[in-house]
């Protein structure tokens, strides 16, 4: 399966963090980000995101239904987000739209096995897929690009 | 230490693994890397290519001028490529080969020992010394 975890966009400060609502550079962030996504996923895929309304909003970027999912919320374990996922049985590509530091150590776990969180900057994403080669599951990187790159 | 490990792009098959040449599917890939990394680098950087034809060619469509390292040949360990950078100020472009480049990575970034999947004409941009941040990774299929 191909799995994107694609880190919120900036978002402006307000009381209630579930709120907190996109910048418009970190609109200008998502818009660049599902430009380049959209161009490169399958015409399906299935897209989850964290209940936090700025997730929700970088999620609307790619103009698909969005299954909103409580487990995705800020403070998620590595294993909620790779069980949201559906990681790796899955089939096709699955984009999960969540935070940091959530995300940076569902991949330290899943590429690394390690438990540091890795660094995602704001608006950010990680292409992963996974496969058998010689009898041994691995994990591919396939891209990882932020938007100061696009 | 800012360093960008880039597998050089698809190669013909050959007895002389050192002689082996990019195939016309691997000069697109290193021509549209190279394009990217352009759009992308500073203005000044340092290009350290492996001895093998196939680095060297991928090297070349990046940068006429490329500084070949023994050290970097097919079988390089991790510890000689880490080395091989931190010979030079700045950003420093690796070209070489896989497994070696997956090694260095996941040395870099993780502090193990591991086999990590980079693909033909692909970067690994990565900065900082020990747990190294990945800035980006990208293939010559996803530009």
């Amino acid at each position: 399966m191909d799995l994107i975890l694609w880190r919120n966009g900036e978002a402006e400060e307000h009381e209630d963090d579930l709120r907190r609502r996109l910048s418009t550079k970190g609109r200008k962030q998502v818009a660049r980000a599902a430009e380049w996504l959209l161009l490169r996923l399958p015409a399906r895929f299935t897209l989850i995101a964290s209940p936090a309304l700025r997730a929700h909003q970088t999620a609307q970027a790619l103009g698909t239904p969005i299954k909103v999912e409580q487990s995705l919320a800020p403070g998620a374990a590595p294993q909620a987000i790779i069980a949201a996922a559906g990681w790796p049985e899955a089939k096709g590509a699955v984009v999960v739209v969540a935070h940091q530091p959530d995300l940076g150590r569902a991949l330290a776990q899943l590429v690394a096995g390690g438990q540091n969180p890795w660094s995602i900057k704001k608006g950010a994403f990680w292409w992963i897929s996974n496969r058998v080669r010689d009898g041994d599951a691995q994990v591919v990187v396939r891209a990882v690009v932020s938007p100061d790159l696009l | 230490m800012e360093l960008i490990l880039w597998r050089h792009a698809d190669a013909e098959d050959g007895a002389d693994d050192m002689a082996r040449r990019l195939t016309r599917k691997g000069e697109k890939q290193a021509a549209a890397m190279a394009k990217w990394l352009r759009a992308h680098l500073p203005k000044d950087y340092t290009v350290l290519a492996s001895p093998a034809a196939r680095a060297q060619e991928t090297a070349a469509a990046l940068s006429s001028k490329v500084i070949t390292e023994k050290a970097l040949a097919p079988g390089a360990s991790a510890a000689a490529i880490i080395k091989a950078a931190q010979r030079h100020e700045g950003l420093v472009i690796i070209v070489g080969h896989q497994p070696d480049l997956g090694h260095a990575a996941a040395q870099l970034v993780a502090g193990a020992r591991a086999d990590w999947s980079i693909r033909k004409g692909a970067i690994w941009w990565l900065s900082g010394e020990a747990s190294a941040r990945i800035e980006a990774v990208v293939s010559p299929d996803m530009l």
